[in-house]
């Protein structure tokens, strides 16, 4: 009865609810927008068990409230879309009808424009124009056809036919609606309540007690503004979810008595009949009724034994005026002995009661007996909760705000508590040294519980990825199970936010790019349901995450292939990667290796945003692939973001924070070794970290401070970034501590080198290094910049390649190039710096005699640098080494360094010239440069132990 | 305009200063700063005020007023204009003034640009001029141009 859809009577314009209505509506989002996150999640469950009754049952109780509610709020659309879900909905769970595929893709569908029109309801305070009659058709439909017998196309949501608004599928549907209510044979009326029933009961336990509370301050303020129709909503609203609620579960008394009072409610909201006192009082009486009867329910798992066939009568009496005064003419209370007896202490209660609410005193005699059955009936209920602490009151809804202030005091708790414990040792006071032991002890504790506070199980982001799961495998013909381990694993609440959009984005290409189709998976004699494992695990004060699919995996070749089709790498770099590494270049911005771009994923970005993005918050992702067998995806991820464990340096004379996400390792250079291991490649400092070439930051120089100690001893602290590597070179290395971050204010945000201050153990700050900023603003990880550039063993493969390449000329017009790995730094000497060493010019260079090879003379290019010429001179040497010895190619000036695809046009007609490449529009001789130094110094390249004696000799 | 009648006062060189009471937080000695490299002049550093991190701007600076001598040490007004807490740092600390509505006026054109729109108006009082300061305006210094240089 009340089902039937209401007449929006209190918003005939849906725009313009006044406040208390926005109030309803936005506790109706909220409480839906809850269910709906369930809702999917049990309709993915219900397709794998469409048997279970259980589920079922949550679905429609869940639809059910939907759509009592916006029934009554007037959204009709909302309504009759829910409408039409709820009765198909009980065909299921009555057995009428059996689950299949296309019933759950309408539900789904369900689902999905109910949230939509949810979130039009949020922004506009309207259900939006789209039209939802074909999915009203389509549920419809599969309510009586055997829905197997003619697929269904997919129901879309997204995309709504521009025909005629509301769909009038709503006739039949009352029937369906009055089956919990009236009839109650679908459930085993039994009064125990199934022990499957369990978790939905002690839910509704906890709204309901919340929303009674709401009642009793709804009535009275009723009784004294009877013509306030909000409150009357509200009222109506409360009893008709539990009325809903319990007639589904299965508590008949109970909806009884919630069905007469929301029919008299209903006959009061439509202004039928005028509320007053008698009328309240057995409302009232209503709702004392219905508490008695939870916490029955909640105590002893069933209604209760008391006869409330008094109160319904009553109830069901004041629905017409003469039956009202019927009532009001007796003088005892006709209420009142219905809801005595269920009352173990009658008497005694009455002073507090009274005095508790005055408004009460003014109010009948038969009123005040209410207001006491009341009170002993809430005492009652109290005894009996503090059995066992009471559903309602073992969880409490806090503001996120609060947690976070609260987190902020104890981050300045523990740096108080780390001050106190730096004066302990001086002061000897033995109860001084307890106490600050106390505060330590408790300090960590309380840190440890705010925390907690502030975490959530990482199943509330998974709970959506059945969904995404069963939609993204029917949409490209897959059959992938999803399995989940470790839903339980907590993590800070904010970073859960953060890692929501990157987890969907890796499952999704899981099921893309992971499983094969079935087709395929037959033929590798496998199971033709792939499986996609979700787990998480705390390790190392740090969660993993794991996507684990047994899927085709990464054919690194592939990813070579296409890495170097699109840029993404050199063919140098290529053949020095491993498989893992090729396989980690998924992660590189502008890569997708899908061979067809679907609507799924493909589209060439998404990977390096996932990585951006979990990097973001200070984690790492880590791909592991082995072809044919699957791939494992690993993100590590920080429990928090407030405090990090940083590593402490100085430079400049100030002390500065950097996060230990960054670190790979310290390399401290002393002496002569510091002064000879960084080398310059065109003024940019690098340093041999083994083998490979580490560009070099200066802090100090980076921040624009001046060198505050002037130690010859160099720190570098070798970080990564963005998947690149340089080094830090900082003045002092203090030590890896706990720290508190904390933000920076509004005129400092566009600083890209810092991301946050600390506080310091002595109470003074220090600023946070943004490393990925600072190596950005150093030009380290340009775009495109070479990573760390490798000594290279030998000069290959030099068509259709990207190559890095030094640009220099030995006459005044002329062009020639090496690949600038093979330039170990480019040097600068005077001509009177040479001497003659037999009849070859050296010169000597950090400590070592260096061999000079003249190449214009070797190319035998006339107008070259000749040898006589003006002894203050500088001469351009290219500095190539081999087996710890180097040898100076003399030019006459360098040009460039460019980074580009290089395609040898001419093949070599000239010793030492390996062909003629085309380099920004001109041409230009590659050079064979280890045949040029072999032919120049044939002991060159054999290790030779003159080494030994030259370095003596200096 | 104005609708404050209590102004924080403070003496910035030979210029006499106020702020709207309510967006005065609190008033402290000059406590060390930590030092911000790449920051533009106006920003002195930042202070750990009982665990808060709060940035410290020069107002000489800020309204291109001559430094302060070595040896004389600013003090603290911290103001708080919406979420953000900033100290300001000033010469001196006046008293809490009580003006009256009659005596405001708006800035002159003919004082200098930079103090000008910072300023909200000017209260004429008995031997001297009270300057009303616009926190908001004031504290509002972009870095992203610092960093472009």
């Amino acid at each position: 009865m009340s089902d039937e859809p209401v007449a929006p009577d209190l918003n005939s314009d849906e725009g313009g609810e006044d406040d208390g209505m926005a109030e309803i509506i936005n506790e109706f989002l909220v409480e839906s927008y809850e269910n709906l996150d369930q809702l999917d999640q049990n309709l993915i469950d219900l397709e794998q068990n469409p048997g279970d009754t259980n589920i079922l049952s949550s679905i429609f109780r869940t639809i059910h409230t939907i759509k009592g509610t916006c029934g009554f709020i007037g959204f009709t659309k909302l309504e009759s879309v829910a409408h039409v879900g709820e009765s198909l909905l009980s065909k299921l769970r009555d057995g009428v009808l059996d689950l299949d595929p296309p019933r759950t893709s309408a539900l789904l569908a369900m689902v999905d424009a109910i949230r939509q029109m949810l979130s039009c309801i949020e922004a506009d305070r309207n259900e939006g124009s789209v039209d939802y009659s074909e999915l009203v058709e389509t549920l419809t439909r599969l309510q009586s056809e055997d829905s197997s017998a003619e697929p269904t196309t997919p129901v879309q949501v997204e995309e709504p036919a521009p025909a005629a608004v509301e769909a009038p599928t709503v006739e039949e549907a009352p029937k369906q609606e009055e089956q919990p209510a009236e009839d109650p044979e679908p459930i085993k009326p039994s009064a125990e309540i199934d022990a499957d029933m369990e978790p939905i009961v002690d839910e509704f336990l906890v709204e309901s007690y919340e929303n009674l509370d709401k009642l009793d301050k709804d009535l009275i303020e009723l009784e004294q503004d009877p013509g306030n129709t909000d409150i009357l909503g509200s009222i109506f609203r409360t009893i008709h979810t539990i009325k809903g609620t319990c007639g589904f579960i299965g508590l008949h008394k109970l909806e009884k008595v919630a069905h007469v009072g929301e029919n008299l409610l209903g006959k009061l909201r439509d202004g039928e009949l005028a509320l007053n006192p008698p009328r309240t009082s057995a409302l009232l009486a209503m709702v004392d009724a219905i508490r008695q009867m939870l916490s029955c329910i909640e105590s002893d798992r069933n209604e209760g034994d008391v006869d409330y066939s008094q109160l319904v009568i009553t109830l069901g009496k004041l629905l017409t005026d003469e039956g009202a005064q019927e009532i009001a003419a007796q003088p005892a209370p006709a209420t009142a002995p219905a809801v005595e007896k269920k009352e173990e202490v009658p008497t005694a209660e009455k002073a507090p009661v009274v005095a508790e609410k005055k408004d009460r005193r003014q109010s009948s005699p038969a009123e005040q007996a209410q207001h006491v059955s009341k009170a002993g009936d809430k005492r009652a209920a109290t005894d009996r909760r503090n059995e066992t602490r009471s559903v309602a009151d073992s969880s409490i809804r806090v503001d996120v705000e609060i947690l976070d202030r609260l987190m902020n005091l104890v981050g300045e708790l523990v740096l108080a508590r780390n001050q106190i414990l730096q004066f302990v040792p001086t002061g000897a006071d033995s109860s001084f040294i307890a106490t600050s032991q106390h505060l330590n002890l408790v300090t960590s504790e309380l840190q440890e519980g705010v925390m907690k506070t502030r975490m959530q199980p990482i199943g509330n982001i998974w709970s959506k990825f059945p969904r995404v799961v069963r939609d993204l495998s029917m949409a490209v013909g897959k059959k992938i199970r999803l399995e989940m381990e470790g839903k339980e694993t907590e993590l800070d609440k904010t970073l859960i936010e953060a890692i929501k959009d990157p987890l969907t984005h890796i499952v999704r290409n899981s099921c893309d790019h992971g499983i094969e189709s079935p087709e395929k998976r037959a033929e590798a004699g496998k199971d033709e349901e792939g499986v996609l494992l979700l787990r998480a695990f705390h390790e190392g004060g740090q969660v993993n995450i794991e996507i684990v699919d047994d899927g085709g995996g990464i054919d690194p070749e592939k990813i070579k292939a296409k890495a170097l089709e699109k840029d993404v790498i050199t063919q140098e770099q290529a053949d020095r990667m491993g498989d893992r590494e090729l396989v980690n270049l998924i992660f590189a911005a502008g890569f997708s290796t899908a061979e067809k771009v679907t609507n799924v994923s493909g589209r060439g970005v998404g990977m390096d945003v996932v990585r951006t993005n979990i990097e973001k918050i200070g984690g790492t992702v880590d791909i592991q692939s082995r072809k044919g067998k699957g791939t494992t995806l690993r993100v590590k991820i920080p429990l928090t973001l407030a405090i990090i464990p940083a590593l402490i340096i100085t430079s400049g004379g100030g002390r500065y924070a950097i996060p230990q996400v960054n670190l790979l390792e310290l390399v401290r250079l002393d002496g002569e070794e510091a002064k000879k291991s960084v080398e310059q490649i065109q003024g940019a400092p690098v340093y041999r970290l083994r083998g490979n070439l580490l560009p070099l930051i200066y802090l100090h120089e980076e921040l624009e401070l001046e060198r505050a100690i002037d130690d010859e001893a160099i720190n570098i602290v070798v970080l990564h970034a963005d998947d690149r590597q340089f080094g830090l070179v900082v003045e002092g290395i203090s030590d890896t501590e706990e720290i508190v971050v904390k933000p920076l204010g509004e005129q400092l945000k566009g600083l890209a080198a810092f991301s946050g201050a600390t506080i310091m153990g002595d109470g003074k700050l220090a600023l946070i290094l943004d490393v990925m900023g600072l190596a950005q603003k150093a030009h380290v990880i340009a775009e495109h910049s070479e990573k760390t550039l490798a000594v290279s063993q030998s000069t290959q493969a030099l068509a259709g390649d990207r190559q890095t390449l030094l640009i220099f000329g030995l006459e005044d017009d002329d062009r020639m190039a090496i690949p600038l790995s093979e330039v170990a730094r480019l040097e600068e000497f005077r001509r009177s710096d040479v001497e003659q060493s037999g009849d070859q010019d050296v010169v000597q260079y950090r400590g070592e005699i260096m061999p000079l090879i003249y190449l214009s003379k070797y190319l035998n290019i006339e107008g070259g640098i000749s040898q006589e010429r003006d002894p203050n001179e500088l001469m351009q040497a290219v500095v190539f080494t081999r087996n710890e010895r180097s040898v100076g190619l003399v030019v006459r000036r360098i040009i460039d360094i460019v980074d580009e695809n290089i395609t040898v046009k001419r093949g070599a007609n000239r010793t030492g010239v390996l062909g003629t490449i085309v380099v920004q529009d001109r041409v230009t001789d590659l050079l064979d440069i280890e045949s040029i130094v072999q032919d120049a110094d044939p002991s060159f390249l054999i290790e030779t132990t003159d080494l030994a004696l030259a370095e003596e000799v200096n | 305009m104005s609708e404050e009648k209590q102004f924080c006062t403070f003496y910035l060189d030979n210029h006499f200063f106020g702020v709207a009471v309510e967006t005065v937080q609190e008033v402290f000695r000059y406590q060390e700063m930590t030092h911000i490299p790449l920051a533009p002049p106006e920003i002195r550093g930042l202070i750990n005020l009982r665990g808060q991190v709060i940035t410290a701007i020069d107002l000489r600076q800020r309204l291109s007023i001559s430094k302060l001598p070595e040896d004389k040490l600013p003090m603290n007004v911290v103001v708080r204009t919406g979420e953000n807490v900033v100290s300001l740092l000033v010469d001196a600390i006046g008293d809490v003034l009580e003006v009256s509505e009659e005596a405001y006026e708006r800035p002159p054109e003919t004082i200098p640009e930079e103090v000008r729109k910072l300023v909200r108006g000017v209260y004429k009082l008995e031997g001297k001029l009270l300057l009303i300061l616009d926190a908001e305006k004031a504290v509002n210094i972009s870095t992203s141009v610092a960093e472009a240089n």
